[in-house]
């Protein structure tokens, strides 16, 4: 089961979500796709967009305006742990 | 900390709700719609031009910009979401901003009016040049966003 | 680790009354002007909503042109129809005030002339936002984030208006300032309001084309807007 990261802190809208749309294809069946944002408008954007295409999510606060968000492929409740996602 | 996760904030529509009353708030007291470009090109908005007391309202302007820099410091402070950041950015992205910034404030004095002034201040006002903005604007936006998307 | 640094509830009170009743009022004692707080009491409340909200204009466009979200678009047409009804109530009482500009009686609000130059300044507003990734709005509130991305933004509005005036003095004498169009004056109040409401509400519909009876729209509303 893979992770695959991505850093999008420095990213301006909507380049966050047109890498997580890219990455996103790769995800297997179990693999977790952990986004690291910058921006409350960012989070939003992505949770909407995954919510519409059938991703499972968890936002987990990093800090002041910094969230980690994990995604998986299909279903709902998956348990992440996002916030002890290496780094 | 009372934060757990991310808090999607109000609803667009909510959003949508409270700017509106904004609007109709700010056109009721100056009589103008809410404009934003025309301070920041060294010139006093129209809205200030009925008041009394004239040359006093100059940098009003100004104070309504740096009065929504201050809402929004405001409510990303009281939600935790408040973070100063500067060396993250990389400079392609810093260069896009300021060439964005640049043709923002050329086409605002022209059209004039940037998407708050123009676009919805005109288009609620029944002014025909909010229309036309509105339209021109949205096929700007569709060739610059072609353009960051990589799609030509 | 993650840092959490700064606003315990005391700093949160504290920075809330300096900025709303504490400026409020250190403004209208100044100042001995009402409406010089209204400013920043409306100022305050805008930037406010729009961080609480995620509100973007150049967000509205993008989602739903690169990722078929349409909620945002919908909003903005909501706030349109909604100001477009507040706006049709103030002129229709206040009548026209009148214009420094154009020595004209106008009603209350942003009527502008309209022109090549409408067409010219809003492909480039439009472009230039969409590269910058934010308008005059959310640049402001960005910088109220902390995104120091958008004190860069701010800088190309504050030169990019300089060079603006010139190009519109030249543009009015070379090419003309064009015409005022107030379409309750041109057309009557009854057509002005049908013709906005149905323009918007086709937009709304076509924003929301497809949505009913979508399996995607359960998923989407169990999340809480």
């Amino acid at each position: 089961m893979p992770e695959y990261r991505l850093d999008t802190v420095g990213d301006v809208c909507p380049v966050p979500l047109l890498r997580v749309q890219k990455e996103a294809r790769r995800l297997g069946p179990g693999d977790l796709l952990v986004v690291d944002i910058g921006q409350p408008r960012t989070v939003r954007n992505i949770l909407d967009w995954a919510a519409k295409n059938g991703y499972a999510t968890e936002v987990a606060p990093e800090a002041h305006g910094t969230w980690r968000l994990g995604l998986r492929l299909g279903g709902t409740g998956v348990a992440m742990d996002v916030g002890k996602a290496g780094r | 900390m009372r934060r757990r996760s991310f808090s999607k904030g109000w609803s667009y529509l909510a959003g949508a709700v409270a700017l509106a009353a904004a609007e109709v708030a700010f056109l009721v007291t100056f009589n103008s719609a809410i404009g934003l470009t025309a301070p920041l090109a060294g010139m006093a908005p129209t809205w200030t031009r009925g008041l009394p007391g004239g040359a006093r309202w100059a940098n009003a302007g100004l104070l309504f910009d740096a009065a929504i820099v201050a809402g929004a410091f405001l409510a990303a402070f009281l939600a935790g979401e408040f973070r100063p950041r500067l060396r993250v950015y990389r400079p392609r992205v810093l260069a896009l901003a300021l060439l964005g910034g640049l043709l923002m404030g050329i086409g605002a004095r022209l059209a004039p009016g940037c998407n708050v002034g123009g676009v919805i201040g005109g288009v609620a006002s029944f002014s025909l040049q909010g229309w036309v903005e509105a339209a021109f604007v949205i096929a700007g936006a569709y060739l610059g966003t072609r353009f960051l998307a990589g799609r030509g | 680790m993650p840092e959490r640094t700064g606003s315990g509830p005391l700093a949160r009170y504290a920075v809330a009354i300096a900025l709303l009743p504490g400026a409020f009022a250190a403004i209208w004692a100044a100042a001995g002007s009402f409406q010089l707080a209204a400013v920043w009491v409306i100022g305050l409340s805008t930037g406010f909503a729009v961080q609480r909200s995620r509100f973007c204009f150049v967000g509205a466009f993008q989602d739903a042109y690169l990722f078929g979200l349409n909620r945002l678009a919908s909003a903005v047409v909501a706030l349109t129809a909604l100001a477009s009804v507040g706006f049709a109530v103030v002129q229709s009482v206040r009548g026209g005030v009148a214009s420094a500009d154009l020595m004209a009686a106008l009603p209350p609000g942003n009527i502008f002339p309209v022109g090549l130059h409408t067409a010219v300044g809003g492909l480039l507003f439009g472009l230039g936002m969409a590269l910058a990734g934010s308008c005059a709005l959310t640049t402001l509130t960005r910088i109220g984030e902390g995104a120091a991305v958008g004190l860069f933004a701010l800088g190309g509005l504050v030169l990019g208006g300089a060079a603006g005036r010139r190009l519109t003095a030249w543009w009015t004498a070379h090419v003309g300032a064009g015409a005022v169009v107030h379409l309750p004056t041109a057309v009557g109040w009854p057509l002005a309001l049908v013709i906005q409401g149905t323009v918007l509400g086709a937009a709304l519909y076509w924003l929301n084309r497809g949505r009913v009876g979508d399996s995607d729209l359960r998923i989407d509303e169990s999340r809480g807007d």
